[in-house]
């Protein structure tokens, strides 16, 4: 992943995005396209909510340029569909593991990409803002290419997947395509069985949903 | 209308800035009526009057208390915002300009002079601690400029490195010094602004006011950094190429200020950390009111120096380290009742 | 049988001094002397024999660069000190670390601290080292010389009107003497005040308003041999400082000045002079 938003070079290979090189645009171009909400944050210098949602500008602002009206329009708007509109001048630290994912979306969205990197954006919530994050993400109307460790939410969120086992790609495709009793015994090496999710995708295809067998060696 | 789009946030902002302005002109001001000579208000208006018929007093005021107020006036500014820069490049709130080996760059510089040529004082002086300062912050960069990873960590070592490294060679220079270089060398370290001349102030009001400026309009990006190199550089930030910039920058004023004013320690630390705690230091008005803060920090310190023993000078940096001991500890304090 | 008795009275005396005499030369003192007034002053009363070691800037008279060096104001060399075998050894508290002698004392060897505080204590020293060496008459030779010479000085000063002046001790950061040092007594035999007696500390540092606030004037700057004169302030912004008007800036030696020894004499006399020439200046002005 880092590879994709430009923190690792590759030293073998080309990584193209609407088919130009990615190194070979200047950081802040390719800023204004992609957008990375990273898993965790350091902390100190009780920047606020505010602050860090407006940070999405960074790339499309040059040096001398201040907020306009409009900007802080955006930013609160972006606030307001994340759901966070009460906390805007809170200090950033004090949030929540969730609210936290959540203004970094709002900040993703300030930076109006065209594609959304997510980093195991699901690993520390509780289930409830797990669900809640990704949906959000989907509803941004832009291409997320998100990491995950839980298949079932990844089954019920995604429209395709990237499977990857030892550093190499074994498996693309619609999850339906992807997530089969056998590709889970090889990749993953457990035991599961694989059945249709009662709900159906919003593109009306079945969802597929695994049920983990426990208690072998 | 704009009254009416403001948050709250932005009313506190725009106070904030309107008492620190106010505190800096008042304290630029009233500085001016404190010294060894008795001087009174009315001498204080007339040395703003340049007139040929300026009484003895007015004079004093104008050549003296002015031009060293006003440097110690930039002099915290400058330290405030340099160590500010510092803090959030290196993501590390106890970040000071003098962590870097500038100011022992310095002092090697001085007792060097001091040692080969027999100068101890004049330009000269001043010159040799600008080139041991700039000295200091080339060999650091040299060593730890090209990382591309863990860059924060290489520098800070780097830093601490070369601080013992000039350290050790300033002392064995002053092995083979008589006990009253050594103690001249010892109090010019220590800091004071009672050097400081009219024909000189351009210099750190230039490189003062420049960095400040620079700072200004990365403020984005030197927020970007607070939350990650990984962070900012998905925000398109150049992460180590602004960090190295950013260490130039305060270098630069570090080096200039301890070539004319010594060593000064603790304000960078302090200033940034005080005003954090009303100011979200991701505006502009938190790093205007930071540099404002500490310039009217440092002409009060001045004012001590001066008038704290009868007729004679403390040097400045004795008192910021008192101060800045005093205010570490009561952090300390507050944090373990915080728990 | 007298004459016998004569001659033999006459040899035995004759070898009887002549032991007296080995006996001496095998008691004669050695001496590290730890300071280079103590150098100087020993050589003054004829005991320059009796040093066996010194400090490296030991170098009058020229006699005395010849000597061993044992050390400096780093420190000493104990291996050394005790390879000398040493029946004395003569330190300045200023001017050695007193770690160093603490131990000297406890190998053994015996220390005498000099520790002039006033002017006329030198020649007590010179009558003290006398008693140490056995070189009794010619430190009392030494001592009046230096007395008289004192007298003298004090006796040309005595009807000379008391000015005021600042002794500017270093330049960056400027720094001046109060009360408690040997330069202010050198400074009030030639009746001249310092400005900056009464201060807190003994070496007060300063700043260019301090000084024009007393109003001094004679302005006195140490000129030691080592060091180039630099002029960092520009007094003449000044003019109500009297020293400033009449342009009394006084040079003098400071090499000669902070050696507790007769020369130190030969210095205070040159500045003396100096500041009377200044004196007269200023009451001409007047």
């Amino acid at each position: 992943m880092r590879c994709l938003y430009r923190f690792n070079k590759p030293t073998e290979g080309v990584i193209e995005f609407n088919n130009t090189d990615i190194w070979q645009l200047k950081s802040d171009e390719y800023a204004k396209k992609v957008a990375v909400v990273l898993q965790e944050t350091p902390s100190q210098f009780n920047l606020s909510v505010f602050d860090v949602v407006a940070l999405g500008l960074t790339p499309h602002k040059s040096l001398f340029s201040s907020i306009t009206n409009i900007d802080k329009q955006e930013i609160t708007q972006a606030i307001s569909t994340v759901g966070l509109a009460d906390h805007s001048d809170q200090s950033f630290e004090s949030l929540s593991g969730g609210e936290k994912q959540r203004a970094l979306i709002a900040r993703a969205i300030v930076q109006q990409p065209q594609l959304l990197i997510m980093d195991e954006p699901t690993s520390h919530l509780d289930v409830k803002y797990q669900i809640q994050v990704m949906e959000l993400a989907k509803s941004l109307g832009v291409t997320v290419f998100a990491s995950f460790h839980d298949l079932n939410l990844a089954s019920a969120m995604c429209d395709e997947l990237v499977v990857i086992k030892n550093g190499e790609i074994t498996h693309i495709g619609t999850p339906s395509e992807v997530l089969t009793e056998n590709m889970l015994g090889d990749v993953f090496g457990v035991c599961a069985q694989v059945n249709n999710h009662p709900q159906i995708s919003k593109s009306g295809n079945s969802i597929p949903h695994i049920t983990y067998f426990y208690g072998y060696e | 209308m704009v009254m009416n789009n403001m948050s709250a946030v932005d009313i506190r902002h725009s106070l904030a800035l309107l008492i620190s302005v106010s505190a800096a002109l008042f304290s630029l001001f009233t500085a001016l009526s404190f010294g060894a000579a008795e001087t009174s208000l009315q001498d204080v208006f007339n040395s703003f009057l340049l007139s040929n018929e300026a009484s003895f007093n007015t004079r004093i005021i104008y050549e003296l208390r002015m031009p060293r107020t006003l440097l110690a006036f930039l002099a915290g500014s400058g330290l405030a915002i340099a160590g500010l820069i510092l803090q959030t490049v290196t993501r590390n709130p106890l970040a000071d300009p003098y962590l870097f080996g500038i100011s022992s760059g310095a002092s090697f510089g001085v007792v060097l002079l001091m040692a080969l040529a027999g100068i101890s004082a004049g330009f000269m002086l001043s010159a040799a601690a600008l080139l041991g300062s700039l000295l200091a912050m080339g060999l650091l960069i040299l060593i730890a400029g090209r990382q591309q990873s863990a860059q924060v960590e290489s520098m800070l070592l780097a830093g601490v490195a070369l601080s013992f490294l000039f350290s050790a060679f300033t002392s064995l220079l002053l092995y083979w010094s008589d006990p009253q270089a050594v103690a001249a060398i010892l109090f010019w370290t220590l800091g004071s602004f009672a050097r400081a001349q009219w024909a000189t102030l351009w210099l750190p009001l230039l490189v003062i006011t420049l960095c400040t400026f620079v700072m200004l309009s990365f403020r984005r990006q030197l927020n970007a950094m607070l939350l990650g190199d990984e962070s900012a550089i998905t925000l398109g930030v150049r992460v180590q190429r602004f960090r190295i910039l950013m260490l130039v920058l305060s270098s630069l004023i570090t080096a200039v200020l301890v070539a004319m004013c010594g060593g000064i320690g603790f304000v960078g630390l302090m200033v940034p950390h005080i005003v954090r705690f009303f100011i979200s230091q991701g505006s502009i008005a938190g790093l205007l009111v930071t540099s404002l803060v500490g310039g009217t920090f440092m002409v009060w310190v001045d004012v001590l120096s001066r008038s704290l023993l009868k007729n004679q000078e403390l040097p400045v940096g004795v008192i910021t380290a008192a101060i800045g001991s005093v205010f570490f500890l009561s952090l300390l304090f507050f944090r373990k009742r915080k728990v | 049988m007298f004459r016998a008795f004569f001659i033999g009275l006459l040899l035995f005396s004759v070898s009887g001094s002549a032991l007296a005499e080995q006996a001496n030369d095998s008691k004669k003192l050695r001496i590290i002397a730890l300071a280079p007034h103590i150098v100087e002053n020993l050589f003054a009363i004829g005991a320059g024999d009796n040093i066996v070691g010194t400090v490296d800037y030991a170098d009058y008279p020229v006699e005395a660069q010849s000597i061993e060096r044992i050390g400096g104001y780093y420190g000493i060399s104990l291996e050394k000190v005790l390879a000398l075998k040493p029946d004395l050894v003569i330190a300045w508290k200023s001017g050695n670390q007193s770690e160093d002698l603490a131990q000297i004392e406890r190998l053994g060897i015996k220390v005498y601290l000099s520790n002039p505080t006033t002017i006329d204590a030198v020649a007590n020293e010179l009558l003290t080292f006398g008693e140490f060496t056995g070189n009794i008459k010619q430190s009392q030779q030494a001592a009046n010389t230096f007395k008289q010479k004192l007298r003298g000085i004090v006796k040309s000063q005595q009807d000379k009107k008391n000015i005021t002046g600042f002794y500017q001790l270093w330049a960056e950061p400027m720094m001046t003497v109060s009360k408690n040092t040997w330069i202010n007594q050198l400074i009030e035999t030639c009746h001249v005040s310092n400005v900056f007696a009464d201060s807190v500390t003994d070496y007060p540092q300063i700043s260019i308003e301090n000084v024009i606030v007393t109003k001094p004037q004679v302005i006195i700057i140490p000129d030691e041999k080592s060091k180039t004169l630099q002029p960092v302030v520009n007094w003449q912004k000044w003019p109500e400082v009297p020293a400033v008007k009449n342009d009394q800036f006084i040079s003098v030696n400071a090499d000669l000045l902070h050696r507790f020894t007769a020369r130190m004499l030969d210095g205070l006399a040159d500045m003396c002079d100096k500041i009377d020439a200044s004196r007269k200046q200023i009451k001409s002005t007047q």
